[in-house]
C-alpha cells in the first residue's frame, strides 16, 4: 500500500518534488501497480538463482592504457554553469 | 514508377550504383516530404537538413571518385532521438534534455556513418523510452500514418511512423520491453530486436541496462538484415556487448525454411488477443507450414508473470540510470538555494509523469525492506521465464505468435490507466527478459485497415534463422508492398 508517508519517502530518495495535487493520484496509481506485481508471490521460487544478466559475461577487463577520449572543454560547453574548468553548482551545505 | 522516398535501402543502393540519381537528390526528396508531412505526423523532433545535405554532397563526391564506402552509402536514415548524435540535439523526448548537444556519437551511429549513411534527423519517442504509444513524449504525440487518430505505438513511435510514411529510408530504434516490435506491428513495417549484447549500447541513452537493445526498423526484411550487419559486433566501450562473430545476415535470405521447426505457444493465444489479430497470425503460421516449416505446439508457462517481472526490474534499473539527470553537468537546471533543492526542482520540472512513476516504483522496489520481496523475487521469476524459452528451443528453432493483443489504439484511449498500458506489452516483454532476438513483420490488416504484426523469437545469436524465415514469409505475401495513403 503506497500511502502518503511512503510516497513522501520514496519521492525524497528519488529527489522528486510532488505537488499536493499530484500525490493522491500517484499514490493510487502506484498502489494499483504494486498490487499487480505482487502476483509473483504465487510462484515457488525456492532454490532459483536470480538473473541479473540474461547473457552470461564475466570479468570484462581491458588493459590499463591511457587513450584519448573527450576534451574537457567540449564537455563543459554543455554545462548549465561552468567556471575555471569546473561545473558550478549552488551551495552544497546550508 | 517508384518515387525516390518509397525506396528501400537495397533499392536505394542499386539506384545509386546505376547513377540514376544522386545522394543529394534523394536526401532532398526526403527533406521535402518531411516538410510536407511532419506537421501532421510529428515523427521527427529534429530535422538536420544542413548536416544531411552536407553528408550527401560528401558521399556523392566520394562515389564519383569511385570510392567504395559501405553498405549504407548514400542511405538517408532517421535514428530515434535516444541515440547520441554529435552536434545534433538529442533530447530523448524529455524537457530535461532539451537543447542538449552531444559531444560524441553513439557507437551505432558511428558505424552507420562509416558505412556512408546520411542522418536526416531524430525521431520522436516516449520520454526516456518509457511507453507504448509515443503519448509520453514531452514534444507531442507522433501519429500513425495508417490512421492519424491512432498511435504509432511506442516507445519508437516516431521511427515507425517515419518508416511507414516514407519520411526516411530506414530508422534505428531501441527495444526494452517491445519498443521496436510493437510500433513496427502498429505501423506495418519490419522491426528487429537483436540478442542482448549483439549490438553496442554505448552512446545510447540508457533506460534499463539489462534489457535495452538497439535495432533496425525498416520497410522490408532485407533492409533489416543489411542494417543489422552494420550495427552488430563487439564494442570495447560497452562491457555488455558480446564478442560473437557477426554473420552475413543478408547471405541467408532466400534459403529454404523447409524442415525448420516452429513453436506456437498456447499462452500467446488467449482471449485477450483480438480475433482479427489471432486470425491473421494463424494464417501466417499456416503459410510457414506451406513453405515447409514444421509447426509444433509448445508451452511457455511463465508468460503470465512477464509483465509483473518486467515492471519491477525495468523501473528499478531506470531509477538508477536516470539519477544522472540532476542539472549539474548538462541539460535542464532549475534555479535553487542549494544543491539538493536544485536536484529536486530540476528533476520535477524536467521529467514527465510516466518517467516519475517509474522512478518512484524503481526506488521503492530497491529500497531496504522491499529489495528481497520485489527486486530479487523478480530476478528469480526472470530466470524461470528464460528457462521456459531455453527448454522450448530444445525442440523448436523459432517461436511464433502475435506481437500485440490489438492493433493500433486511438490516441488517448489507454493513457489514463498506466497499468492497462503496461498489460499490452505482454507478448513482447519476455524476449527482453530472456535476452533473445525477436522481430515483427507485417502479416495483414484488421477490419479497420490497421496493420497486424507477426512475431518471430529466436535462439540467442540466431538472428540469421529469424531473418531467413521472415524473408521466406514476406516474399510469399504482398504486405510489404502496401503503403498508407498520405
Amino acid at each position: 500500500m503506497i500511502d502518503d508517508r511512503v510516497l513522501e519517502s520514496i519521492a525524497n530518495l528519488s529527489r522528486l518534488e510532488l505537488s499536493d495535487e499530484q500525490k493522491p493520484r500517484l499514490a493510487q496509481q502506484l498502489t494499483a501497480i504494486m498490487a499487480y506485481v505482487k502476483q509473483l508471490d504465487e510462484l515457488d521460487l525456492t532454490g532459483v538463482e536470480p538473473t541479473s544478466h540474461a547473457v552470461e559475461v564475466q570479468n570484462v577487463f581491458r588493459d590499463d592504457v591511457a587513450i584519448a577520449t573527450l576534451v574537457s572543454t567540449e564537455i563543459l560547453k554543455q554545462a548549465p554553469e561552468a567556471q575555471d574548468g569546473f561545473f558550478r553548482v549552488p551551495r552544497v551545505i546550508g | 514508377m517508384t518515387e525516390l522516398h518509397q525506396l528501400t535501402i537495397h533499392q536505394t543502393r542499386e539506384l545509386l550504383a546505376k547513377k540514376q540519381c544522386s545522394v543529394v537528390e534523394l536526401t532532398q526528396s526526403y527533406l521535402n516530404r518531411i516538410q510536407k508531412l511532419n506537421p501532421s505526423l510529428n515523427a521527427y523532433l529534429t530535422v538536420s537538413s544542413d548536416v544531411a545535405l552536407s553528408q550527401a554532397r560528401d558521399i556523392d563526391a566520394r562515389l564519383a571518385r569511385g570510392e567504395t564506402i559501405g553498405a549504407l552509402a548514400g542511405v538517408p536514415l532517421a535514428p530515434k532521438d535516444i541515440y547520441l548524435t554529435k552536434g545534433i540535439e538529442t533530447t530523448c523526448a524529455s524537457r530535461i534534455l532539451k537543447g542538449f548537444i552531444p559531444p560524441y556519437n553513439s557507437t551505432v551511429i558511428d558505424r552507420c556513418l562509416q558505412h556512408g549513411a546520411v542522418i536526416l534527423g531524430k525521431t520522436n519517442l516516449d520520454e526516456f523510452a518509457m511507453g507504448s504509444s509515443n503519448e509520453n513524449s514531452a514534444f507531442g504525440v507522433a501519429r500513425n500514418p495508417w490512421n492519424t487518430e491512432c498511435t504509432p505505438g511506442g516507445s519508437s513511435g516516431g521511427s515507425a511512423a517515419a518508416v511507414a510514411g516514407d519520411l526516411c529510408a530506414a530508422s534505428l530504434g531501441t527495444d526494452t520491453g517491445g519498443s521496436i516490435r510493437q510500433p513496427a506491428a502498429f505501423c506495418g513495417i519490419v522491426g528487429l530486436k537483436p540478442t542482448y549484447g549483439r549490438v553496442s549500447r554505448y552512446g545510447t541513452i540508457a533506460f534499463a541496462s539489462s534489457l535495452d537493445q538497439m535495432g533496425p526498423m525498416t520497410k522490408d526484411v532485407r533492409d533489416a538484415a543489411i542494417l543489422l550487419e552494420v550495427m552488430s559486433g563487439h564494442d570495447q566501450k560497452d562491457s555488455t556487448s558480446i564478442d560473437h562473430p557477426v554473420e552475413s545476415y543478408t547471405q541467408s535470405l532466400g534459403q529454404s525454411i523447409r524442415g525448420l521447426r516452429v513453436g506456437v505457444p498456447k499462452e500467446f493465444f488467449t482471449d485477450a488477443i483480438h480475433p482479427d489479430v489471432s486470425t491473421a497470425v494463424q494464417k501466417a503460421i499456416k503459410e510457414l507450414e506451406n513453405l515447409g516449416a514444421e509447426i509444433i505446439q509448445i508451452q511457455l508457462p511463465h508468460t503470465r508473470y512477464a509483465v509483473a517481472t518486467y515492471y519491477i526490474i525495468a523501473p528499478a534499473e531506470a531509477s538508477a540510470n536516470l539519477s544522472r539527470y540532476d542539472g549539474v553537468r548538462f541539460g535542464l537546471r532549475e534555479p535553487a538555494q542549494n544543491l539538493n533543492q536544485m536536484y529536486q526542482k530540476t528533476r520535477s520540472a524536467g521529467f514527465g509523469d510516466e518517467v516519475k512513476r517509474r522512478i518512484l516504483i524503481g526506488t521503492y522496489v530497491l529500497s531496504s525492506g522491499y529489495y528481497d520481496a520485489y527486486y530479487i523475487k523478480a530476478q528469480k521469476a526472470r530466470t524461470r521465464i528464460r528457462e521456459d524459452y531455453l527448454t522450448a528451443f530444445k525442440s523448436v528453432d523459432v517461436i511464433v505468435g502475435p506481437v500485440t493483443p490489438t492493433t493500433a489504439f486511438r490516441i488517448g484511449e489507454k493513457s489514463s490507466d498506466p497499468l492497462e498500458m503496461y498489460l499490452s506489452d505482454i507478448l513482447t516483454i519476455s524476449a527482453n527478459l530472456a535476452g533473445l532476438p525477436a522481430m515483427s513483420l507485417p502479416c495483414g490488416f484488421d477490419m479497420s485497415s490497421l496493420p497486424i504484426g507477426l512475431q518471430l523469437i529466436g535462439k540467442p545469436f540466431d538472428e540469421a534463422t529469424l531473418l531467413k524465415m521472415a524473408y521466406a514469409y514476406e516474399q510469399s505475401q504482398v504486405w510489404s508492398q502496401k503503403k498508407p495513403s498520405l
